[in-house]
């Protein structure tokens, strides 16, 4: 752009530079108000202050430096350029008063979803608290008041499961697609307090379950970890959108029967051995 | 003459007990040498398997020991305490024979030698586990059947039990276990240990030619 005005300039007698026939101020200027309308403002003043140098350079050079031509050439620089200049920088202002407020915006938005997991962090908490209180308090209270015998193996069962839970609570595992692994990790826990056995492995990637399939998962383990007698395997895999809990066990298990959507059981019992499924398979 | 191998591991607990267990083993299996770096394996270029434990050094799994073992034509089963799929898959996909987790030694890891000296595929669940959920794109077919027969060999870990949930004979089951691990053999990174398990599959009638597409 600079060198087709240069060019324009310097076809033309020098008398006429400073005069209304050079057009280039006014032309290159604007295309290149619009070509520089996306970036900084230092490029394009630049870009003017250089072509306007040039000029003033061929006017001395062909020695028309009479105060007429100068004033001439300055009111026209004066005149087409302030313009421009006047339309850039509102071009400016529009841009960072626009990158100001898309931040705004934006730190806003980061604020609100901070609020949101706090909010949902704090009334899981609160559940898990309520729970617990349901589950824990009786049982203490239980104990301590005398109807509630430490020997009988139900209240160690469900001592040992509140304790699980607790030590989880602190923990603080809050991880949703986890969850699943830790209940099972509790269970697995109770199973080997009592002598049990356990051999678990974990396989594939898992999506987080809806609540009520987990609990049905974790029921069936429960139930089915409950029948061990010396040894269990426990699997839990994620296979193509699938979450299926495996329970293995030297013992006859007793599964309840699930209704929760989505959510399907089935055992099989071979040489002795119980194998309790449930599996977890959204249609979509 | 029953077959020999030699143990690649640093932890002589480890190695003793896997000396146990070939002493026992009926036919004996003999083992030449053990040592804790992976030249052991290498002097012994008679034995017909190796038993490599992935983690000789703390940090990084031995993934360049095992490739320099494959490609002296090993027969390698891996023995890790990584239990992870990524680190299994990887495993395979370089040529080792097969993959037992530390956990499943006692009754996986006589067979899984046995069946490497003979070029046959041998999947313990857990590799079966890691093969029935492997999310990579590229990962080799896998029909539905076989997908599920997998997966119920990784939770029961009885042939017994699929066999029945399946109505199919325990033969049946086998059949699906092996061909999805010569699947796998015969993708990736080609290996003469991977040659000699399609090989042997096809001579035995595991697969046949228009199974391999």
């Amino acid at each position: 752009m600079l060198a087709v005005a240069v060019l324009m300039a310097l076809t033309l007698d020098p008398t006429q530079v400073a005069g209304p026939a050079h057009v280039g101020y006014g032309v290159v200027g604007w295309i290149w108000v619009l070509l520089f309308a996306g970036a900084r403002l230092r490029g394009f003043v630049a870009l003017i202050a250089m072509h306007l140098l040039f000029v003033l350079g061929l006017l001395v050079a062909s020695g028309r430096t009479d105060r007429i031509t100068l004033v001439a050439f300055a009111i026209t620089a004066v005149g087409v350029t302030s313009f421009q200049l006047a339309i850039a920088l509102a071009g400016s202002a529009l841009r960072t008063v626009a990158r100001q407020a898309a931040d705004a915006a934006a730190s806003e938005a980061r604020a609100r979803t901070a609020e949101e997991v706090a909010h949902t962090l704090h009334a899981d908490r609160e559940a898990r608290y309520a729970e617990l209180r349901a589950v824990a308090l009786p049982l203490l209270q239980g104990i301590g008041d005398g109807t509630l015998a430490p020997s009988d193996p139900e209240v160690q069962q469900a001592a040992a499961r509140a304790a699980a839970r607790l030590r989880r609570m602190f923990a603080e595992e809050g991880d949703a697609a986890d969850a699943l692994a830790a209940e099972l990790a509790a269970l697995i826990d109770i199973a080997e307090r009592r002598g049990v056995v356990v051999r678990y492995s974990e396989r594939g990637r898992r999506p987080v379950l809806p609540p009520d399939a987990a609990g049905a998962l974790l029921a069936s383990a429960e139930a089915a970890l409950h029948a061990a007698r010396a040894a269990a395997r426990v699997t839990l895999a994620g296979v193509g959108g699938a979450v299926v809990v495996g329970v293995v066990t030297d013992g006859a298990a007793r599964v309840p029967v699930l209704d929760v959507a989505d959510v399907g059981t089935s055992t099989v019992e071979a040489g002795g051995a119980t194998w309790v499924e449930a599996r977890w398979a959204p249609r979509s | 003459m029953g077959p020999s191998i030699v143990i690649v591991d640093d932890h002589p607990a480890i190695v003793d007990g896997v000396r146990a267990w070939c002493a026992r083993a009926e036919p004996e299996i003999r083992v030449l040498a053990s040592g804790p770096r992976v030249e052991v394996a290498l002097g012994e270029p008679d034995a017909d398997a190796v038993v490599f434990d992935l983690q000789l050094e703390p940090g990084a799994p031995a993934f360049g020991d095992l490739t320099r073992l494959v490609d002296a034509g090993r027969r390698v089963v891996v023995y890790s305490q990584h239990a992870d799929s990524d680190t299994a898959l990887r495993c395979l996909e370089l040529g080792a024979a097969t993959y037992l987790t530390k956990a499943e030694g006692p009754e996986h890891l006589i067979p899984a030698l046995r069946a490497a000296v003979q070029d046959r595929p041998y999947t313990p669940p857990v590799l079966g586990g890691a093969i029935a959920a492997d999310p990579r794109p590229d990962r080799p077919a896998l029909s539905e059947r076989e997908r599920e027969v997998l997966l119920a060999w990784f939770e029961s870990d009885s042939k017994q039990l699929v066999a029945e949930r399946f109505h199919l004979s325990v033969k049946t089951v086998d059949t699906y276990i092996g061909r999805v691990r010569i699947k796998y053999a015969d993708a990736g990174r080609p290996a003469t240990t991977k040659a000699a398990l399609v090989a042997r599959a096809l001579q035995d009638g595991l697969i046949d030619l228009a199974g391999l597409g």
